[in-house]
C-alpha cells in the first residue's frame, strides 16, 4: 500500500489564510525563488527541470523540460499559466489555486527567470471569481515584497504577472484557444502547424503555456532538488507527486496526493474508502472525462502516464470518476457527450457537426428509440472526426469517451436498443473482455491510443 | 521553382505557393470551402485535408490551404484516408443543411453541390431533427439564409481583412454558431456585395439577385465597370438584352477579386434610362424624331455651312470619358480631317468621393471610366480651349460625344453652348446637353460597346459589348464613321483591334499595344507594369 504524500497538499498552519504572504514566507515560502535567482544560472535551472523528469500536469503528460527546450530563440517571450480547469471530474487546480497561490506564483517567477520571460499571465477560469480576487491580492503582495516588478532580488530580472479571467468556455483551456482568448478574440484554436505556441504564440511571440499544477511543481523541484524529486514515483514512468481528484460513487471523494506508483484499486478502495453503499464497481474514468474508461478488471494498473497509456487510457488531469453497478453506461456516455456537444467551439466542421450528432443519437438510444445500425454509425462518426479536427478537443472529450465506453460496454448499449428502454445490466454482463472486441467493426486510427505522450499532446 | 510529388508523379511548381493554388495550376482540384485566394487561409472547413510525408515513409494529414510549397514535398491526394475524410466532411456539412436547392439562388454555382456530387454519399444517415435558425437581414444589400450556412467564415474574414470594417462575426458556440452582425450595426460598407460572391453556398445572397432565373441561363460577358476610373474587371450575366448581375473578375493589378457596391449595382441606373432609340433633329426650335439619313444630312449640311462661311476653324470637338479610346480617337480624326480643327476639349465630371479599403482596394474620385484614355486620344484634359474659342467667337459650332447618364452641364458650359450656331451631340437619353443640340445621334451605353479604356493608373483594358444597342441607337464609333464618310474622311474599318493598331502608331504611350497583348488582364501604357499591384 502506497503511502499518501503531503507535498502539494501540505496544510498551512491552522488558522492562517493561505493567501497570507507573511505566513507563507515564515514557512520557508519564496525560498525557491531566492534559491533560483541568486544561486542557479538560467541554463542550470532548465537542466534541473529536465533532470527532474517532470511531465506536464495539464492532461497530456508532455515533458515540461522538452516544452521549454522547444521555445524558439526569440524575444520577448511570454508565459501563460493555464488555470482554466474545466474538464469534468477534475478539481485539483482549484484546490491548488485556493490553498497555494504563492507556490504557483513562485513557480511562474522561476519559469520566467529560466526562460528570459518578463511578462506572464495566469488565465483563471471565469467561474472561479473568488480565486481571481485572491490571486490578484497575492500578486499585489508578492510585488510589495519585491518578488515581482523591477530587478527582483537584485538579480537584474524584471517580471510582471497578470490575472486574466477566463471567457467561460472549455475550449479556452486549449493552449492556442487560451492565447486567442488572451488576445481578445473568440477562443478558436489555431492551426498547428504553424502556430505551435513555443514558436508563434501570444502576439506572435514564443509562448510557454503550462498548467498551474506544473507551475506549483516547479517550485517543489527547485525546493527539494531534481535528485530528490526524481525519487518520488518512477523515473521510467512519471516522477513527482500527483494530485488525484476522486469523485463519483466513492465513500470519501476528494483530492489525494500520491506518487504515480499508486494503483487505481488503492485509490478507490483505500483512499476513497470503497464504493458507496457497498456496491460493486462498474467502471472508472482515470483522468477526467476525456480519458478512456477502465473496466473493474483493469484497475490494478499504476497511475503513471505511461502505465495508463499502455492500457489505452491516459493519465489526463488525474480526475478519477468512479461509477458503481447502479450506473447506466448509456446515461454516463450521454452525459459526457452532452458536455462535448455543448462545449465544441464550432470552428471546424467535424467537431461542430459530428459531436452534436453523436449526442443526438445517444439521446435517442437513451430514450428507447435506438436503431440497430446506431452503434456502428456512432463508431463511424468517431472515425470521421478522429484526427480531422483543428485541435485535439474534437477527439479528446468528443470521440474518445464514445469510442471506449461504447466498445467496452457494448452489451449494455445493445440491450438498451433491443429492449427499447434504459437498461442497467449486472456488472459482469455489462462489459466485454479485451479478446471480445473483434466482433465490433474495426475502428481505423488505432483504438488503443499510442503511449507516446508527444503524440497525445497535440 | 520546386519539384514536388503528388500521388507518385513529379511536378514542377512555384515555390512558396499555397498547395491548393499550386495544384490548381496543374489542373488538379483540391476540394475546399473556407479557403479563398483573396483571403488568408483559415483551415476550418477541413475539406482540403491531404496526406503529406512528414518523416521518410510516414504520411500525416495536413490542411492544403496552409501548406506552402517547398522542394521535395510529397503528397497523396487520393489515398483512402484523404477520400474518406472528404466523404465524412460532406456528410457533416449536409446533415444540418436544408438541401433546398430547388429554390436556392446558389444552385448551379454551389460548392456544396459540386463537392457533394464528387464526394458525397447520395443518401443521408441523419435521422435527427435539423436545426433551423431564422433568416437574417444583415444590411442594405445582403440577406443571410442561416440554415444554409456552413460557417466557413469567408465573410467574416473578408470584413476583417479586406474592408477592415469587421461588421460580421460568429455568435453562439458549437453547432449553434451563426454568422451575425452586432446589434444596431448592419453590414453596410462600400464592398458588402462581395460577401455574396465569396459565400461558397447560398447562405449570403444579395437582395438584388434574389429569386432570379437560374444561373446557367445567362450569357457571361467579360467587361469593365463604368462606375469610376479604377476600371474594375467584371463579368456581366445577361439574358434577353438585360443585365441580371455584375460580378468582379479577378485582376490582381486592378481590383483583385473584388468590386465596390456602387459599381456592382450601377447597371440598374443604366438600364433604367429612358433611351434615345432614333436620331433627333431640331425643327422649328423643337427636337423631333427623324430617320438616320435625315439626321446625317442635317448634321453634315449644318457643319459644311459653318465651315464654308467661316473657314476651317469654326468647329471644335469634345470627347467623352464614357466613350472608348477608339471612339475618342475617331472623333479626333473627324475633327482634324473634316473640320480642319485641332481644337478639342473634354468635359470633366466633378469628382466624387475617393475611398481605399484596408487591403488597398481603391474607388476613384473620378466617376467616369475613361477620362484618362479620352484625354490621351484628344491630347486635352479640359474644356478651356473650347470655352475660350466660344468666348472670342472663333468657335461657332461643336461636335460633342456625350453619353454620361449621371452628368448635368454646369451653368457656365450650358451658357457657352447656347451661344453656338450649330451643335451635334451623341447621347443615350434626352440630357440637358441633348436639349441644346441641333442634331442628336442615339449612342450606346458602356455595356453595349466593344473597345478599350484606360484606367486611372494608365492600364488599357478591354470592354466587350454584352448586347446590341436598342432600336435605332448605334455605337458612337459607327456614327462617327457615317459622318466621316459623308464628309469625305476615310476612317478605315470599324474593328476596334484595327483602330487600336492605329492608336499604337500615333498616340504617345500607346506604342506596342495590341488587342491580343491587352488580353483579359489589360496592359500598361508606356509599356511598363506597375511595380506594385493595386488590387485589394
Amino acid at each position: 500500500m502506497a503511502a499518501p504524500l503531503a507535498i502539494l497538499t501540505a496544510h498551512p498552519p491552522a488558522g492562517t489564510d493561505p493567501g497570507d504572504i507573511e505566513a507563507y514566507m515564515a514557512g520557508g515560502g519564496y525560498g525557491a525563488v531566492r534559491k533560483a535567482l541568486t544561486t542557479i544560472s538560467k541554463d542550470g535551472l532548465i537542466e534541473e527541470i529536465n533532470a527532474s523528469g517532470i511531465k506536464g500536469r495539464g492532461g497530456a503528460g508532455f515533458s515540461t523540460g522538452m516544452k521549454w527546450n522547444l521555445c524558439a530563440d526569440l524575444y520577448p517571450r511570454y508565459l501563460c499559466a493555464n488555470a482554466d480547469e474545466s474538464e469534468p471530474g477534475s478539481f485539483k487546480d482549484r484546490l491548488l489555486l485556493e490553498s497555494k497561490p504563492h507556490q504557483i506564483i513562485e513557480g511562474m517567477i522561476i519559469t520566467s527567470y529560466a526562460l528570459g520571460i518578463n511578462l506572464g499571465y495566469i488565465y483563471i477560469r471565469g467561474e472561479f471569481f473568488q480565486i481571481i480576487d485572491q490571486m490578484e491580492a497575492a500578486l499585489a503582495d508578492a510585488e510589495k515584497h519585491g518578488f515581482l516588478g523591477k530587478n527582483i532580488l537584485d538579480s537584474g530580472f524584471d517580471l510582471e504577472l497578470y490575472v486574466h479571467p477566463g471567457a467561460g468556455a472549455y475550449i479556452c483551456g486549449e493552449e492556442t484557444g487560451l492565447i486567442e482568448s488572451l488576445e481578445g478574440n473568440r477562443p478558436y484554436p489555431r492551426l498547428k502547424p504553424p502556430f505551435f505556441p513555443a514558436a508563434i504564440g501570444l502576439w506572435g511571440q514564443p509562448t510557454i503555456v503550462n498548467n498551474v499544477e506544473t507551475m506549483a511543481q516547479i517550485t517543489t523541484i527547485v525546493d527539494m532538488g531534481a535528485e530528490a524529486y526524481k525519487q518520488i514515483g518512477t523515473e521510467e514512468d512519471t516522477t513527482g507527486p500527483r494530485l488525484f481528484g476522486l469523485c463519483g460513487h466513492v465513500k470519501k471523494p476528494g483530492i489525494y496526493e500520491y506518487d504515480s506508483d499508486v494503483t487505481l484499486r488503492e485509490l478507490i478502495y483505500d483512499a476513497g474508502g470503497g464504493i458507496r453503499d457497498g456496491n460493486r464497481l462498474k467502471g472508472v474514468i482515470p483522468g477526467g472525462i476525456s480519458a478512456p474508461i477502465l473496466t473493474p478488471e483493469e484497475i490494478d494498473t499504476t497511475m503513471g502516464f505511461g502505465a495508463l497509456g499502455k492500457l489505452g487510457s491516459m493519465g489526463g488531469t488525474g480526475g478519477i470518476i468512479v461509477m458503481d453497478e447502479t450506473t447506466s453506461m448509456v446515461d454516463a456516455l450521454l452525459n459526457a457527450s452532452s458536455f462535448a456537444a455543448h462545449e465544441s467551439c464550432g470552428q471546424c466542421t467535424p467537431c461542430r457537426e459530428g459531436v452534436p450528432w453523436m449526442n443526438d443519437i445517444l439521446r435517442r438510444i437513451h430514450n428507447g428509440r435506438g436503431r440497430d445500425e446506431d452503434l456502428d454509425l456512432l463508431l463511424d462518426i468517431c472515425k470521421q472526426i478522429h484526427g480531422h479536427t483543428v485541435c485535439v478537443f474534437g477527439q479528446a472529450p468528443g470521440v474518445w469517451p464514445v469510442r471506449t465506453i461504447l466498445v467496452k460496454y457494448w452489451p449494455e448499449f445493445r440491450a438498451c436498443i433491443e429492449r427499447k428502454e434504459r437498461v442497467v445490466l449486472p456488472v459482469e454482463e455489462s462489459y466485454l473482455q479485451p479478446d471480445q472486441y473483434e466482433h465490433i467493426p474495426p475502428v481505423p486510427g488505432n483504438f488503443r491510443m499510442k503511449t507516446n505522450e508527444a503524440d497525445a499532446a497535440g | 521553382m520546386a519539384t514536388i510529388t503528388i500521388d507518385d508523379r513529379q511536378y514542377t511548381v512555384e515555390e512558396g505557393r499555397n498547395l491548393i493554388d499550386a495544384a490548381a495550376d496543374l489542373d488538379i482540384d483540391i476540394p475546399h470551402f473556407c479557403y479563398h485566394p483573396g483571403l488568408a487561409p483559415d483551415g476550418n472547413c477541413r475539406m482540403c485535408l491531404t496526406e503529406m510525408e512528414i518523416r521518410p515513409g510516414q504520411f500525416g494529414i495536413v490542411t492544403s490551404c496552409t501548406i506552402r510549397i517547398k522542394d521535395g514535398m510529397n503528397f497523396r491526394f487520393n489515398s483512402p484516408a484523404v477520400l474518406d475524410n472528404r466523404k465524412g466532411i460532406m456528410e457533416f456539412l449536409l446533415i444540418n443543411h436544408p438541401l433546398d436547392c430547388p429554390w436556392c439562388d446558389q444552385a448551379g454555382e454551389c460548392k456544396l453541390q459540386d463537392h457533394s456530387f464528387d464526394h458525397g454519399r447520395g443518401h443521408s444517415r441523419f435521422v435527427e431533427t435539423k436545426r433551423v435558425p431564422p433568416k437574417k437581414d444583415l444590411g442594405p444589400h445582403i440577406t443571410l439564409y442561416t440554415t444554409r450556412c456552413i460557417l466557413c467564415q469567408r465573410c467574416t474574414r473578408f470584413c476583417d481583412e479586406i474592408t477592415g470594417t469587421s461588421e460580421l462575426g460568429v455568435v453562439q458556440m458549437g453547432s449553434k454558431s451563426e454568422i451575425a452582425t452586432f446589434e444596431g450595426v448592419p453590414l453596410d460598407n462600400k464592398m458588402s456585395g462581395n460577401v455574396a460572391d465569396i459565400c461558397p453556398v447560398g447562405a449570403l445572397v444579395t437582395k438584388d439577385f434574389l429569386y432570379k432565373p437560374r444561373i446557367w441561363h445567362y450569357d457571361k460577358v467579360d467587361t469593365l465597370c463604368p462606375g469610376c476610373a479604377t476600371g474594375c474587371n467584371t463579368t456581366l450575366e445577361v439574358m434577353h438584352q438585360k443585365i441580371y448581375r455584375t460580378r468582379p473578375r479577378h485582376n490582381e493589378a486592378v481590383n483583385g477579386h473584388w468590386m465596390c457596391d456602387e459599381g456592382r449595382f450601377c447597371y440598374h441606373d443604366w438600364q433604367d434610362v429612358d433611351r434615345l432609340k432614333a436620331p433627333l433633329k431640331r425643327v422649328d426650335g423643337e427636337l423631333r424624331q427623324v430617320t438616320w439619313p435625315e439626321a446625317l444630312d442635317a448634321a453634315v449640311s449644318g457643319i459644311q455651312a459653318l465651315l464654308a462661311d467661316e473657314g476651317d476653324s469654326a468647329m471644335g470637338v469634345i470627347g467623352s470619358s464614357m466613350a472608348t479610346n477608339e471612339e475618342n480617337y475617331l472623333l479626333g480624326l473627324l475633327g482634324a480631317g473634316a473640320f480642319g480643327s485641332s481644337r478639342t476639349g473634354l468635359i470633366r465630371k466633378p469628382g466624387g468621393e475617393a475611398w481605399t479599403s484596408k487591403s488597398g482596394f481603391h474607388i476613384d474620385a473620378d466617376k467616369t471610366p475613361n477620362s484618362r484614355g479620352a484625354g490621351d486620344m484628344l491630347g486635352v484634359d479640359s474644356l478651356d480651349v473650347i470655352l475660350q474659342g466660344i468666348e472670342d467667337g472663333t468657335i461657332r459650332g461643336l461636335y460633342v460625344l456625350g453619353g454620361d447618364i449621371g452628368q448635368t452641364l454646369s451653368q457656365e458650359v450650358a451658357e457657352a453652348f447656347r451661344r453656338l450656331e450649330f451643335l451635334v451631340v451623341h447621347d443615350v437619353r434626352r440630357s440637358d446637353l441633348a436639349e441644346l443640340a441641333d442634331v442628336v445621334f442615339p449612342g450606346a451605353v458602356p455595356f453595349e460597346k466593344t473597345g478599350t479604356m484606360t484606367n486611372a493608373q494608365g492600364r488599357v483594358q478591354r470592354l466587350n459589348a454584352a448586347f446590341p444597342q436598342p432600336g435605332g441607337a448605334r455605337e458612337d464609333g459607327a456614327i462617327l464613321r457615317y459622318v466621316g464618310l459623308r464628309m469625305g474622311v476615310e476612317m478605315g474599318e470599324a474593328d476596334p483591334a484595327r483602330i487600336l493598331e492605329e492608336i499604337a502608331r500615333s498616340v504617345g504611350g500607346y506604342a506596342g499595344l495590341t488587342y491580343d497583348l491587352i488580353g483579359d488582364q489589360g496592359a500598361m501604357t508606356g509599356g511598363e507594369e506597375p511595380s506594385e499591384a493595386a488590387g485589394g
